[in-house]
């Protein structure tokens, strides 16, 4: 039992006696046994619920008298009698047989030969454990025998759990130890019987008693959230029921004694100090402050019921507050208070619980509680059979009913130590994330011992070789390139290897690499004449093409620093660039851009005109260090105020050579050079190719329309491109008319967040390999790169691992790596760091700060201001912005993960997801611009639908709001402000939106009647309108009379609204009989995949299908679709 | 963690490079509070007025030999 019992139990003493009710009449259900009922009609028989105990029984055994004393645990107790039925008016009863035989079947396994023995019965063991029960059918209980040898049995007894409980077992094994030895004395069943708790549970937990528990509960739950997102290794199914494993591991006797002695010095248990280990696990991996853990409590508050076997056992929701930063010692207390505070309240069923919570419900989700935590003081009860020698045998489980559930008990095999067992939905996590979360448990236990006044936050939550292997190996291992020669002295070396080849292509025309050092040479000498040196800003306002390439060259030849402008941006914002970078120079090659410069203190030098007699071609000598800045680029800032970023040598050098190496560039490439000179991917298109020999081909002004650009391509014999995703997605969508060329080899994307469905649609077409880049001007354009891969989940795609020399680090708000699947913020470093804003000590020492955890002491990282997270081999995925973090009801949100689900729907060609507070509290909004494919913005059923199969509900927008464009800010960032509100009585409950067809009336007329209200929207949540679990399985069974077909009951709980049902039931698939639950479990990404291409290409055949009522729809709620 | 309504440290690495940390956190390998502390806003006006030459130190010492 749980070893939480100190606390007073006034329930206890007060509780009035059983008193045994007559057979006669209908015996109801107890609450407890409602709710498995209720699953049961959800999900169908399963194994979800079976309670099993394996023994093994070494010694002579007696068939007979077990047989025997197995029976008169029968004869004994009405629990293993009783099967459920319904009465008359469908509600569920129990129904007691007068006499059940139990048979012992034994299966034969001594003949076997030895080695296949063990094998077998062990499996056997399993088989028993898996077998599902019918609750209407019964018996709800079993016991098997097999015969491993003479003198060996294994005896396997398997009873759901709607009859019984873990203590129940123990009251059955004390049984059978008296039963075996002693089959004389006759049965004297307990005058009081399960069926009997029954019906004065009903009676005590009804009118104002019930009331006043509730209203507690209902304070004690409003401030914390129903649902705790622990980030998994898969995406949730929305399958009844899921699959599990067992992660078994010990806490060694000096830890167990420690957590006594806090536990007795904090007037706590045990019990509440490793509870207290658990919730900061689940606060820590989730982010969440708040949250609530479930945990069993054992529900016999009468004496009388202490010997009854049944379904007594409670789980009470505890409130865990980890806001602040409290120590250990002051978490325990905190604990201590909640937990003897619920205990006190422990009467109230789980479900009623659900109910007053307003929890979300989902299939695929348990409610109100996802994790659940037991402490047992006490090892389970071992039988003694006479002459026998008894032991248990574990037999995992096969299904999770929890996404986790952690328990200790004593150790059998070592005195004082306790066993810890993490049972885990096997869906949704990993077996290492499995074993990393019981690792990090008992650190954070050890540690909260070790160090009780440290804030929570900060103990350390990666086992050291998890956090060796972030810190080290996640972080960036490759070492970096040594800057002892700079790009334009290895640009040299090469044009000395490779003079005749061409180093760069403009509109068809070569320059080869000896003429381009040569020509290099002579500007860079001139400049050095004109003073030029080391950290000299030199402002080039060229376009792209061989002058401009001769000009970089030059200046850092001349060992000055460039800062390349965009020749089209308006004069006065180049002026007001040249004139914050303190240049000392200008570089043109026109009288009109010259003429733009007039007024400015900086020299205007034009290339077009300017006379070189007499410089030598010769490569000057160097005389920049290596920390000498190489380029200015300006970046605008989140004022809007630009800010120069000065990169120094070592910095470019490095990213020369590591990009050249990642995308494995040689002499034979040619790389098409297609970013503005002002945006630094165009620094990232010279340099690498340069040093590899191979040619940049300078792409045509003006840039040409994405699909007109695989003419380009293939003209100029392209081999590598790199793209932003923006204008890359676009082309993916005209990849029937503008096919990839046969010259493209790779082909890298970034700048934006790429796509999933644009990658597949690239992948469905070609096999160019593709690779998204990330980077930011602080850290020297790309410091990540990911190859795309066909195994890559959907959303979205990952930004892979540092390049060499690059360090990357996610780490949570108290600066500690996080594990793998949380999400944190990203810090870049490493050889790539820029030195700061040119001119701006101050937003330099903030943004760039001290690494926690540095390689060399005193290094620094940037801080991206980017949310990301950690694929369990340590591959980034980009979040989105940290600005961006949106918090609603407690949950932290990124939003980037609500836009990227959207938009793997075909008819949503962009989405901004915000959080508005139209409805007072603040709620999601998702603002929506249909695909030019689409016949418009799809219905919110629809949009909801599709969400609720990619993302946990409480990332379902309230609200789908269409608009024709998304408003941009003067830096191109969208500009939340201007977007529409949402109405917010669009989507109110209540009298809503009247049914629209026969069926969403005759769904209505069910609701109604259920329901006991006079009107229901057909956008109104079931939920919300006050229903629960019995209701919605009434509304089954109506619906199954009146539609004359049987639905599955998962169907209705997918499908909360009538206006969502309607369309599910519609839509002929999900209509039929059992298949509404999907198929039993397919490879969830392999699906995804299938279903997007299917989406994707569909929409490409056939761009203006749409079914008619979703267009009816979108025309309806023209502005604020629900 | 570098939110605005905490206190903050002013600290200087070897390369006299300046930055901020948050007061009460560890400080990591290679970095000494320079001395004035206080609200983010404070420290980095402090910061602007002695961060005045950005050139890393070691690059500082070459040049200048």
């Amino acid at each position: 039992m749980p070893d939480h019992h100190t606390p007073p139990r006034p329930g206890r003493s007060r509780a009035p006696a059983l008193t045994p009710v007559g057979r006669g009449s209908p015996l109801p259900l107890s609450f407890a046994q409602q709710r498995l009922w209720f699953l049961d009609q959800l999900s169908g028989p399963g194994s979800t619920y079976n309670v099993h105990l394996t023994l093994r029984l070494r010694g002579p055994l007696d068939r007979a008298a077990l047989g025997e004393a197995l029976q008169r645990a029968v004869d004994r107790h009405e629990s293993l009698r009783t099967t459920f039925g319904t009465d008359p008016a469908g509600e569920p009863v129990q129904v007691i047989a007068p006499e059940l035989e139990l048979p012992l079947p034994l299966t034969d396994l001594s003949e076997l030969p030895a080695e296949r023995r063990e094998r077998t019965a062990r499996e056997l063991a399993v088989a028993w454990a898996e077998e599902p029960f019918d609750l209407h059918g019964g018996p709800l209980v079993r016991a098997r025998l097999a015969r491993v040898g003479e003198q060996d049995h294994l005896l396997g007894l398997c009873l759901h759990h709607a009859i019984c409980d873990g203590w129940s077992l123990d009251v059955l094994l004390r049984g059978l130890t008296a039963d075996y030895a002693d089959r004389l004395t006759p049965v004297r069943p307990a005058p009081v019987q399960y069926a009997d708790y029954a019906v004065w549970q009903r009676a005590r937990l009804s009118g104002p008693a019930l009331a006043r528990q509730l209203d507690w509960w209902k304070g004690y739950l409003a401030a914390a959230p129903s649902v705790l997102e622990i980030p998994a290794d898969r995406p949730r199914r929305p399958a009844a029921e899921a699959r599990g494993d067992l992660v078994l591991s010990t806490l060694d006797r000096p830890t167990t004694e420690r957590v006594t002695a806090l536990a007795r010095r904090l007037s706590a248990t045990p019990f509440m100090v490793l509870l207290a280990a658990y919730a900061l696990l689940l606060a820590r991996q989730s982010g969440a402050e708040r949250l609530l853990v479930g945990t069993p409590v054992a529900g016999r508050p009468r004496p009388e019921l202490e010997e009854m076997v049944g379904f007594f056992v409670n789980t009470l929701p505890l409130h865990v507050d980890l806001s602040g930063a409290p120590g250990f010692t002051e978490l325990v207390e905190r604990v201590r208070d909640s937990a003897l505070a619920a205990f006190g309240h422990d009467q109230v069923p789980f479900e009623k619980l659900v109910e007053v919570a307003q929890a979300q419900r989902a299939v695929g989700r348990a409610p109100l509680v996802q994790a659940v935590f037991t402490a047992q003081h006490a090892a389970p009860t071992r039988p003694e059979l006479a002459g026998l020698d008894v032991e248990p045998l574990d037999v995992l489980p096969s299904t999770a009913k929890f996404d986790l559930d952690l328990s200790l008990r004593p150790d059998p095999d070592r005195p004082g130590a306790r066993q810890l067992a993490l049972a885990y939905d096997s869906d949704l996590f990993d077996r290492t994330t499995a074993e990393q979360l019981v690792d990090s448990y008992r650190l954070l236990l050890t540690s909260g011992l070790d160090e009780p006044d440290t804030d929570v936050w900060r103990l350390p939550l990666l086992a050291p070789p998890l956090r060796r292997a972030v810190l080290e190996q996640w972080a960036g291992a490759e070492p970096a390139h040594p800057a002892t020669a700079l790009v334009h002295e290895l640009f040299a070396a090469q044009a000395a290897r490779t003079p005749g080849a061409p180093a760069l292509s403009v509109d068809g025309a070569g320059v080869d690499f000896g003429t381009l050092n040569a020509r290099a040479n002579r500007l860079a000498h001139h400049l050095r004449a004109l003073g030029v040196g080391p950290d000299d800003r030199v402002a080039l306002c060229l376009s792209r093409g061989a002058r401009y390439a001769e000009a970089v060259l030059a200046v850092l030849k001349a060992d000055g620093c460039y800062l390349p402008l965009d020749p089209v941006q308006p004069s006065r914002r180049l002026a007001a660039l040249v004139h914050a970078a303190d240049a000392r120079l200008l570089l043109t090659d026109s009288a009109q851009d010259a003429e733009r410069f007039a007024g400015s203190a900086t020299a205007v030098l034009r290339l077009d005109t300017l006379d070189l007699t007499g410089r030598p071609e010769h490569d000057p000598e160097r005389r920049a260090e290596p920390d000498h800045l190489a380029y200015v680029i300006f970046t605008s800032g989140s004022t809007g105020e630009p800010k120069a970023v000065a990169v120094p040598h070592r910095a470019l050098a490095n990213h020369a050579q590591a990009v050249r190496d990642r995308y494995a560039l040689t002499g034979a490439d040619r790389v098409l050079q297609f970013a503005p000179v002002n945006f630094d991917v165009s620094l990232e298109e010279l340099y690498p190719t340069w040093l590899a020999g191979a040619c940049a081909v300078v792409l045509p002004e003006p840039t040409p329309a994405p699909e007109a650009l695989a003419r380009t391509l293939a003209a100029e014999r392209v081999s590598v491109a790199n793209l932003p995703a923006g204008y890359w997605q676009q082309w993916t969508a005209e990849l029937a008319h503008s096919p990839v060329p046969s010259s493209l080899r790779l082909l890298v994307v970034g700048s934006e967040r790429v796509d999933a469905t644009a990658v597949l649609a690239w992948q469905d077409a070609c096999d160019v390999p593709l690779m998204n880049g990330y980077g930011l001007t602080e850290t020297a354009i790309t410091a990540t790169v990911h190859p795309v891969t066909h195994a890559d989940p959907e959303l979205p795609v990952p930004i892979g691992r540092p390049i060499a020399g690059a360090r990357a680090l996610v780490l949570d708000a108290r600066l500690q790596p996080v594990p793998p699947g949380v999400a944190g913020d990203l810090y870049l470093g490493g050889a790539g760091l820029a030195r700061g804003y040119l001119g701006r000590p101050g937003l330099t020492a903030e943004r760039f700060v001290p690494d926690p955890f540095p390689r060399r002491p005193g290094a620094r990282l940037h801080r991206t201001g980017d949310r990301a997270r950690q694929l369990p081999d340590g591959t980034l995925v980009l979040l989105g912005r940290g600005d961006d973090q949106i918090k609603v009801r407690g949950y932290r949100i990124e939003p980037a993960e609500v836009e990227a689900a959207l938009l793997t729907h075909p008819a949503v060609a962009r989405a901004v997801v915000s959080a508005s507070t139209a409805w007072g509290a603040p709620a999601l909004v998702a603002h929506l611009v249909a695909d030019p494919g689409a016949a418009g913005v799809v219905g919110a059923d629809e949009l909801r639908a599709h969400l609720a199969e990619l993302l946990p509900a409480y990332l379902v927008p309230r609200a789908f709001v269409p608009v024709d464009r998304i408003p941009l800010t003067a830096n191109g960032k969208v500009d939340t402000a201007a977007l529409p509100a949402p109405d917010p009585t669009a989507a109110r409950t209540g009298p809503g939106t009247a049914p629209r067809s026969e069926l969403e009336s005759t769904l209505a007329g069910i609701w109604r009647a259920v329901l006991g209200l006079d009107e229901v929207g057909v956008h109104d949540n079931f939920f919300d309108l006050g229903g629960h679990s019995l209701a919605l399985a009434t509304v089954h069974g109506r619906l199954t009379e009146a539609l004359g077909r049987r639905l599955p009951m998962v169907t209705l709980y997918q499908h909360p609204t009538i206006a969502a049902l309607a369309t599910a039931l519609a839509t002929p698939a999900a209509g039929e009989g059992g298949t509404a639950a999907g198929p039993a479990r397919p490879d969830t990404r392999a699906e995804g995949r299938r279903r997007l291409l299917g989406r994707r290409s569909a929409l490409r055949a056939t761009p203006a299908t749409t079914d008619t009522d979703s267009t009816t729809d979108t025309k309806e709620n023209s502005h604020h679709v629900r | 963690m570098f939110d605005e309504d905490r206190s903050y440290l002013v600290v200087v690495n070897h390369e006299e490079q300046y930055s901020i940390w948050p007061e009460g956190q560890d400080l990591p390998p290679g970095w000494t509070p320079d001395g004035v502390s206080g609200a983010k806003d404070v420290c980095l006006r402090h910061i602007d007025e002695v961060w005045t030459d950005m050139r890393p130190k070691s690059l500082r010492d070459a040049a200048a030999r």
